[in-house]
């Protein structure tokens, strides 16, 4: 992340800035209803267009037909696939929003209006031409049947003024208005899904006609290969490869496979284990730590109910051991205030937990801990981390149970509180810090939101306020007092962060680099598009 | 023994009539469980979405778009109504929208079906006839050459998955000469018409987890033939049949291997229910498009409508298999002919 994003994380103190203005003002932050206007990609890496070349990348599952309705939800595959077939408003590039289909952008009405200016050139992929109508149509359209990337609940109307002109209105100020939505719905035509009342089951060529730099070619089910051709028609630049390919390879079986030619890419998360390609061939693209592996207290049980138990776990645990135990190098320990390092949002001065058994047996002692007593650690198969975390309370008097389950069960048991401690690893806190308020104060989303609970009213007050707030400065001052409580409280504690390496062949020609806040909100992944097109 | 004749016959028809009661109350049994397993899984399809790997990833199903799902897939609706929407649906045919796939099922399962075919095809083929000459070998060698039945015997007990992933690593990693995931070469081998290479990709592609499928079911089918075998060898009509000069190798295929191989016709029905979940982790492991894959991703998502559909038409396969077999015996073997039907 560049300096620019620790620097000041909004943007929101005038009505219109120019690109250049805010590179200059260092005004970065993407996380702000915000307004920039400005020729795309000039921050992007810029890849040799290759014509007639064949990119091929991997993923560990299939994850379904990529229209906007039927792509898997299980994890970011199926949505970035989805956006190299269809665009948003916005986009991100390396170091903050872009202008997309919509070329300028401002804010009215006190941050309860955004309007857009949108393309003249932008067509989809059949050459009927974007319209304002067909953007208005496609935020009706998802409220109605809802994109599960995107919650258009802050969203009051979109309506088009005229051919090039979009204005989406909002009850209130929704700070990650941008990032959240505008960056993350995409547009699809108004002339095909005007027609269609069951989106689930509407699959077909034109089910997946976008705006996108590449036009959709196959897909086999089951197999989870795709195949994607260049989009000769697309709005900002030539796609730099003539096709784009997916093939299913199981994630132990990515580094194999690229080495024997079959991918161009492959995924990793041990540094032992990219390290062994930084060189030669290949090169390895190092993402900002946006995976996070944590325990997660029922603050409801006791004795997790006493915040000096959680504390005595925190000083119990030797985390930096357990992350190179785990993942064999370039150890983050994880912050107490749950935002991870190098993103713009992260408080470095919180209260912090280092290794200090006698210390984590004095806050036992000081709780009157019965040490016969057995808590259970409830995780996932394939954790180490697990068995880590069991053998180190051990040894300061905290007897653990880990309790295996699959994911579903253990995502049951969390959303029914029916758990001691949990152990989670997930992606999704790189993006905008507006996640915490979904984890602590509204109902949850997803899998990793189940079983988050504190009670602390101030907190669920400035988690609420942070979302509202426009001014970046008071914003970022708002979010740095709800890392404080958290580290304080410790509803959870971060054991560490993670970092994904993306190992790929460095003769493709692809620029790959890390989008700022990771592709839409917070996926650590390399497939940003701006990186697949040259000008 | 007319009168013995027609009784017999009379019996018959009264067995098999009963026999073929039976079938329904089977198949009413088979929906409901197969309706029952799913929903007893913690959890339900729309709970979690989450990628494994330690990859969940933020979805926005706000509590509103979770109840347009569930509306939408009939989960909202009390269990007797699902049951009976199941099976309505079922008897005209639609077996249903997978939730997690967005599929439809039949589709779903029909894409799938093919690859697991081939797949149980080589392996009970391979085991199968592996399995009965190795066996009727080694019983003819009676208590010879005994390092071939501990061998097997050890093979047979190593579990699915570790005899999948040696092969990974002897065939696919330390020789790379077979690959190690998927069922053909995405995009190549299967275009253009290119017939035989395409079968010859997708041959290729089977060999592995075929080979892991073998390994396993093999010694089950060596060792009850090898029994079997040594059973018949000390049959009088063996001695009788030598007596009467005939060459051994007839001897042991005609009557002893016919005898013999009669059990390991049952064990082959029986065998398709364990194969089923050989299959599940074989084609799990070498992430192999089949129905055994399906499965697991079902399970791990909860998608009732698909697995319902699943157990339900595993469930009639056995049922068939079994029936099939009982049928095989009774062709090869004339004394079971004159047996009443169980």
């Amino acid at each position: 992340m560049d300096s620019r994003g620790g620097a000041d994380p909004g943007f929101m103190t005038r009505t219109i800035i120019s690109r250049r203005d805010a590179l200059k003002q260092g005004a970065l932050l993407g996380a702000a209803v915000a307004l920039s206007a400005c020729g795309p990609f000039a921050r992007s890496a810029q890849p040799a267009a290759t014509p007639g070349k064949r990119l091929t990348l991997s993923w560990w599952t299939d994850t379904g037909y990529p229209s906007p309705f039927t792509f898997s939800s299980l994890g970011p595959g199926g949505v970035v696939k989805e956006t190299l077939l269809f665009d948003s408003l916005v986009w991100k590039d390396s170091r903050g929003f872009v202008p997309w289909l919509a070329e300028s952008w401002s804010v009215e009405d006190q941050g309860r209006a955004i309007v857009f200016r949108l393309r003249s050139n932008a067509t989809w992929h059949d050459g009927h031409p974007f319209t304002a109508d067909d953007a208005a149509f496609s935020f009706r359209y998802f409220s109605r049947h809802p994109f599960s990337w995107a919650d258009l609940t802050p969203v009051a109307s979109a309506v088009a003024t005229d051919s090039r002109t979009l204005r989406v209105e909002l009850p209130q100020p929704f700070a990650p208005f941008l990032n959240n939505i505008a960056g993350v719905l995409p547009m699809i035509p108004e002339h095909i899904w005007s027609k269609v009342s069951d989106p689930l089951k509407f699959q077909g060529p034109e089910a997946v006609i976008g705006t996108g730099p590449f036009v959709f070619n196959s897909y086999t089910e089951g197999q989870g290969a795709y195949l994607f051709k260049a989009n000769d028609r697309f709005f900002a630049g030539r796609p730099a490869f003539r096709e784009l390919a997916y093939v299913l390879l199981p994630d132990a079986q990515q580094p194999l496979a690229l080495k024997n030619g079959e991918v161009d890419s492959a995924f990793n998360t041990a540094y032992d284990v990219q390290a062994r390609f930084n060189s030669g061939a290949y090169r390895v693209l190092k993402t900002p730590p946006h995976s996070i592996v944590r325990l997660v207290f029922n603050v409801n049980r006791p004795p997790f109910d006493r915040v000096e138990f959680r504390r005595a776990i925190a000083f119990g645990l030797d985390r930096a051991q357990i992350a190179q135990r785990v993942i064999h190098g370039d150890v983050i320990v994880g912050s107490p205030g749950i935002i991870p390092p190098e993103t713009p949002w992260f408080r470095s001065d919180l209260r912090q937990y280092p290794y200090d058994p006698a210390r984590a047996r004095a806050l036992l002692d000081q709780v009157g801990y019965d040490r016969s007593t057995t808590v259970q650690l409830l995780s996932e198969p394939d954790t180490p981390d697990s068995e880590l975390v069991r053998s180190m309370l051990s040894e300061v008097g905290i007897k653990v149970q880990v309790v295996t389950v699959d994911p579903k069960t253990r995502s049951a048991r969390l959303k029914a509180f029916d758990y001691q401690m949990s152990l989670a690893k997930h992606i999704g806190v790189g993006g905008d810090p507006d996640f915490l308020r979904r984890w602590y104060v509204t109902q949850p989303f997803s899998a990793f939101e189940f079983g988050n609970v504190m009670h602390r009213p101030d907190f669920n007050a400035l988690a609420v306020k942070q979302s509202t707030e426009t001014n970046p400065g008071n914003r970022k001052a708002i979010v740095d007092q709800m890392q404080g409580i958290l580290a304080d409280e410790l509803p959870t504690l971060a054991l560490y962060h993670r970092r994904i390496y993306l190992i790929h062949r460095e003769s493709t020609g692809a620029h790959w680099f890390n989008t700022w806040g990771g592709i839409m909100d917070g996926i650590p992944l390399l497939e940003n598009k701006l990186a697949l097109v040259s000008r | 023994m007319g009168f013995l004749y027609s009784k017999t016959s009379w019996r018959l028809s009264v067995d098999s009539v009963r026999g073929l009661a039976r079938y329904p109350l089977l198949l009413l049994a088979l929906f409901s469980i197969s309706f029952a397993l799913p929903r007893m899984l913690p959890g339900d399809p729309l709970q979690n979405m989450a990628a494994g790997g330690g990859q969940d990833a933020l979805i926005a199903l706000t509590p509103e778009a979770r109840a347009q799902l569930m509306a939408y897939y009939g989960l909202d609706q009390p269990l007797p109504v699902q049951a009976g929407r199941f099976l309505s649906q079922t008897l005209h045919g639609d077996l249903g929208f997978s939730i997690s796939f967005t599929r439809p099922v039949a589709a779903l399962i029909l894409d799938r079906l093919p690859w697991t075919l081939l797949l149980i095809g080589v392996g009970l083929l391979v085991a199968g006839v592996l399995g009965c000459v190795a066996g009727l070998w080694a019983g003819y060698q009676r208590g010879r050459h005994q390092r071939l039945s501990v061998a097997l015997l050890l093979a047979g007990s190593l579990p699915d998955f570790v005899v999948g992933i040696v092969l990974i690593l002897l065939l696919g990693v330390m020789l790379p000469v077979l690959p190690t995931s998927g069922a053909a070469t995405p995009f190549n081998a299967c275009g253009g018409g290119a017939l035989f290479g395409c079968a010859a990709d997708v041959l290729r592609h089977a060999a592995l987890p075929g080979l892991a499928l073998t390994v396993v079911q093999l010694p089950a089918f060596f060792l009850l033939m090898r029994a079997a075998a040594l059973g018949e060898l000390g049959q009088g009509y063996i001695v009788a049949a030598r007596a009467r000069g005939l060459r051994e190798r007839s001897v042991a295929v005609r009557h002893v291997g016919r005898n013999a191989v009669l059990p390991v016709i049952t064990l082959l029905g029986l065998r398709l229910g364990t194969l089923l979940g050989g299959v599940v982790v074989i084609e799990t492991l070498f992430a192999y498009p089949g129905l055994g894959q399906l499965t697991y991703q079902a399970a791990l998502a909860r998608d009732f409508p698909v697995l319902q559909a699943l157990f339900l038409l595993g469930g009639i396969a056995i049922l068939l298999i079994n029936a099939l077999a009982d049928l095989l015996r009774r062709g090869i073997d004339p004394r079971l002919r004159l047996e009443p039907a169980r």
